[in-house]
């Protein structure tokens, strides 16, 4: 997931998932707090509870409305806080650090998979396996992204921190760098 | 000789030589010391007014020598001073070529500074620009010619080795 994850949002997340495992409910938590996440992307409800001139109290109220009901009352509480704290507007983030909390739990890892064109399923299992042994965690979920834009080869994202790059757009720009660098032209 | 001694007239003749050396020997009496001494006072006078005039001559003369002397001397320090003046003028002259020769060599360097690094600076643009074209050129081709088999034979050769 594109959002950047800040240190306040991968806090907020940390804090949810302990009391979370706590109270063992990680994972209803992390079903609904991607519900949540996609209700709070629609543009509307967003501008909203983002608008700084209506007042916080008809936020809650709206909050509590429409999700009081259904949702676990920890991701409420720490939907209030944020709104509290203006920081609703980073809940993608704390969502998305949530996810790879919970995915870690699993012992799952996610590899993402990004090639100039659609490869058939069996190429990008045959990448999955290789790069397994570079993963700390026992399972691989893989995600598939077609990017024209790297010209061609691949690009293997593993988990947050990892990257492998093997796209000709990177191999075209290092040589372009040494061919700068050393004025071979 | 009777007509002689009428013609003389003797007795006036005695007359008159009395009457002479009356007058002589009064004059002598009364008159010749104060003559002498006004003679005297006179000649003395003349013999003063010349020592007056020698001495006047003498320090007109030393006057004259000494104002030569320094006519002289001015002549020789205005020699002095023009030979200085022209000395100044010389070495002056000299400084200045010299530093118009140090500002040329200054302005020879930095221009030679300048020219090299704008040399250079265009030397690296077209190498860049090159670069750039290169590059260009490659992604174009590289979308013109690989299709779908070509990128995955690529991505399964650049991943053999992981």
């Amino acid at each position: 997931m594109a959002v950047y994850e800040t240190r306040a949002a991968k806090r907020y997340a940390t804090a949810l998932f302990e009391l979370a495992g706590a109270r063992g409910v990680v994972e209803r938590v992390d079903e609904e707090i991607h519900q949540v996440a996609s209700i709070l992307a629609d543009p509307r409800l967003r501008r909203f509870l983002l608008q700084p001139q209506i007042p916080r109290k008809k936020k809650l109220q709206l909050l509590n409305t429409a999700l009081g009901e259904g949702v676990h009352p920890l991701l409420l509480s720490t939907l209030q806080v944020l709104l509290r704290k203006a920081r609703l507007g980073q809940f993608a983030a704390v969502a998305s650090y949530y996810d790879l909390l919970t995915d870690r739990l699993r012992g799952v890892e996610e590899v993402t998979i990004i090639t100039a064109v659609e490869l058939p399923p069996e190429d990008y299992e045959a990448v999955r396996a290789k790069v397994a042994k570079y993963s700390e965690y026992p399972n691989l979920r893989l995600a598939t992204k077609v990017q024209p834009e790297i010209l061609s080869g691949i690009i293997i994202e593993l988990g947050r921190e990892k990257v492998i790059d093997l796209s000709l757009r990177t191999q075209l720009h290092d040589l372009k760098q040494r061919l700068i660098k050393h004025r071979r032209i | 000789m009777e007509g002689v001694l009428q013609i003389l007239k003797i007795p006036e003749l005695i007359g008159n030589l009395l009457a002479f050396a009356l007058l002589f020997w009064l004059l002598k009496k009364f008159l010749w010391g104060y003559i002498l001494e006004t003679i005297d006072k006179r000649k003395r006078s003349i013999e003063l007014a010349y020592q007056e005039v020698e001495n006047r001559q003498r320090e007109a003369e030393k006057l004259k020598r000494q104002l030569e002397e320094r006519l002289a001397r001015i002549d020789e320090e205005a020699h002095e001073r023009l030979e200085q003046a022209a000395r100044e003028g010389r070495q002056l002259a000299e400084e200045i070529r010299a530093a118009a020769e140090s500002q040329r060599e200054k302005m020879l360097i930095r221009a030679q500074t300048d020219i090299a690094r704008e040399r250079e600076k265009a030397r690296v643009e077209l190498n860049n620009y090159a670069v750039d074209l290169a590059i260009d050129i490659s992604e174009k081709l590289l979308r013109q010619k690989l299709d779908r088999e070509e990128h995955r034979r690529l991505v399964q050769a650049l991943t053999e080795g992981l």
